[in-house]
């Protein structure tokens, strides 16, 4: 029989009368943890491997038997699905392997990552307390800790943790991340920024530290020397919603910028102005084109609030400030899809150079 | 002699017993592995329609098929019989399934219809077929070894459907008046044959361990020994049927009767 046997039963239905007297009750611990031993000791005799999954969400015992060499045993199975990204279905076989062995730190680890992973950080960290307290250097183990204590809310709890795992394992990435955004979170940013640095040396293509770098040097007031650090962060490229969250931390700041008076700004007026006298020997898909290419352009950012630099484009003869871009590109989006976020807004000098045209 | 050949030596042998052509085709609709419509009177052939998807097993599925056949054309006349519904059959299955459904507002009153005359002559077909199929396996195992390397392929194939009878989706739709017997007489199947196939390679056993974990390990024994104390001459299935109804409590819904 090379094929896989696979068959499910639910809770209710195994025969408890084939458990050592008492019978436990159903679905709990005692019970999942006979059950998977019933069927262990029953497809021993066998040969082959044989997995037994215990499913708590569905309240079924899934088991399959085989005999081919090449199967995965349980344990196997859980690590190759977790490195699919396939967390859901990881959990019940962990959790099962852990019933039958619960001294197995690696199944215990896992477990807690994939309880963590799925937001349930209060199971998670029962069981990541019990990972350390049986081995109190699993680094992995401290830092997924504070990870699920700092996810529930215990920030000072999760620091000391990862202040531990630190200890033992000073460069860290993953230790060192974390307790910069714990810190972060407590508004020590001094330490934080430590912390940003610390990681950046051993993690230096770090996005999302680049970022917690730039943010943490704005609350410290030194946001003069914050956009380097998102500037890095985009040309690094990565995630795309770290690189967003650049893209959008430095359109903040060039807004900021440029509305320190609160005043409308004549300049973007006369631009608007001007860009819009031209989209009227425009067809609307070469005014989409231009917005787009501007678009583009700024994507990797345009300096909106240094004059002297100037840039070109395809669509648009000559070479033109940052600012008169976006003024251009702002007015374009106004007449194909005005809802567009641009993170940035010249609503007021759009209307003012609208009602100087009519 | 190959397969081929030993397939053709048994259609021969029921065209002889029938004094009629049997047609084998395959049938990609057909919902069972294979079946044998013997021809009646009027009609000139019979037809035996497998899956195609089973052609590899088809060697065996002939040799059983017509084996089964065998038994019905080589019977004593007065041994004989159909197995048909009793008139309040359809009516007591589709009550209980009603009953059972009757939270589901995903499931209409004509697909309960549906389900309950599907679950009903389900059960029946079982009954009719099941025990007899056991005398059948046993012969072609014991007399015709070079086809047990495909009829232990079809049986894993057969065992691991008739596991679903145990699964918990299976009780969401069926009532368990339907699923007990459904359940116990594939118990009885299962244990059948890790004994018949009981090799230390083939492990067949594994088959049964289920039944025993859902509670079926005793019905499947007490089935066995009705099946193990009747004679396995055609002549006794009717017996075997019928004490199979009566033990599992399906005799309330068939009756066997004469041809």
């Amino acid at each position: 029989m090379a094929q896989e046997f696979i068959f499910k039963l639910a809770f209710e239905d195994f025969d408890l009368g084939l458990l050592p007297s008492p019978p436990p009750a159903i679905g709990s611990d005692e019970f999942k943890a006979k059950v998977t031993e019933f069927f262990a000791n029953q497809f021993r005799g066998f040969g082959g491997k044989a997995r037994v999954v215990i499913d708590d969400a569905e309240q079924q015992i899934e088991v399959a038997w085989t005999k081919d060499s090449q199967w995965q045993d349980p344990k196997a199975k859980a690590f190759s699905l977790l490195a699919d990204g396939r967390v859901r279905e990881a959990l019940p076989i962990l959790h099962t392997l852990s019933l039958k062995n619960p001294a197995d730190t690696e199944v215990l680890y896992h477990l807690g990552i994939c309880y963590s992973e799925l937001g349930y950080f209060d199971r998670a960290a029962e069981l990541l307390e019990r990972l350390v307290e049986t081995e109190p250097d699993h680094v992995n183990g401290l830092v997924g800790l504070g990870v699920a204590e700092i996810s529930r809310g215990n920030l000072l709890i999760g620091e000391q943790w990862l202040r531990q795992a630190l200890k033992l394992e000073p460069d860290n990435r993953w230790a060192l991340r974390n307790l910069s955004a714990s810190l972060m979170k407590q508004m020590r940013f001094e330490e934080a920024l430590e912390a940003i640095q610390q990681c950046l040396s051993v993690a230096p293509d770090d996005t999302a530290m680049m970022v917690a770098y730039g943010d943490c040097l704005e609350k410290l007031g030194r946001g003069d020397e914050s956009s380097i650090h998102y500037r890095m962060a985009i040309k690094t490229g990565g995630p795309e919603h770290i690189t967003d969250l650049a893209k959008s931390r430095l359109s903040k700041k060039s807004e900021e910028v440029l509305r320190q008076k609160d005043e409308v700004r004549v300049d973007v007026v006369q631009f608007i102005k001007e860009a819009l006298i031209r989209f009227q020997s425009m067809k609307l898909e070469e005014v989409q084109g231009l917005a787009l290419e501007i678009a583009m352009l700024g994507s990797t950012g345009l300096d909106i609030n240094d004059s002297s630099k100037q840039y070109t484009i395809n669509s648009l003869a000559g070479e033109h400030s940052g600012l008169k871009l976006l003024s251009i590109m702002y007015a374009a989006f106004q007449q194909f899809a005005p809802d567009t976020d641009l993170g940035i807004d010249l609503g007021r000098e759009y209307d003012l150079a609208k009602a100087t045209l009519s | 002699m190959d397969l081929k050949e030993l397939q053709n030596q048994f259609i021969s042998r029921v065209e002889t017993a029938s004094g009629k052509p049997v047609l084998v085709q395959s049938n990609a609709s057909f919902a069972g592995h294979a079946i044998i419509r013997l021809a009646t009177k009027e009609q000139p052939a019979s037809v035996l329609l497998y899956k195609p998807e089973l052609e590899a097993v088809l060697p065996y599925l002939v040799a059983f098929q017509c084996e089964l056949a065998l038994r019905t054309l080589l019977a004593e006349p007065q041994s004989q019989f159909d197995l048909v519904d009793r008139s309040n059959m359809l009516q007591e299955v589709l009550a209980l399934v009603t009953k059972h459904l009757e939270h589901r507002k995903d499931i209409g009153e004509e697909a309960v219809k549906h389900l309950a005359s599907r679950f009903g002559h389900g059960l029946g077909y079982q009954l009719r077929s099941m025990p007899i199929a056991m005398r059948v396996d046993q012969i072609i195992f014991a007399n015709h070894p070079s086809l047990r390397e495909l009829q232990r392929k079809s049986l894993d194939t057969q065992l691991q459907e008739n596991m679903l009878s145990i699964n918990p989706k299976a009780k969401e739709i069926a009532p368990p008046e339907v699923v007990k017997p459904n359940a116990s007489m594939n118990a009885a199947f299962a244990k059948f044959f890790s004994e018949t196939f009981a090799e230390p390679t083939t492990n067949t056993a594994v088959f049964f361990v289920p039944y025993v974990a859902a509670g079926y390990g005793q019905v499947a024994n007490e089935l066995l020994e009705i099946h193990q104390n009747i004679p396995a001459d055609p002549n006794s299935d009717r017996d075997l049927v019928e004490a199979w109804a009566k033990h599992l409590g399906l005799d309330r819904w068939f009756m066997t009767r004469s041809r």
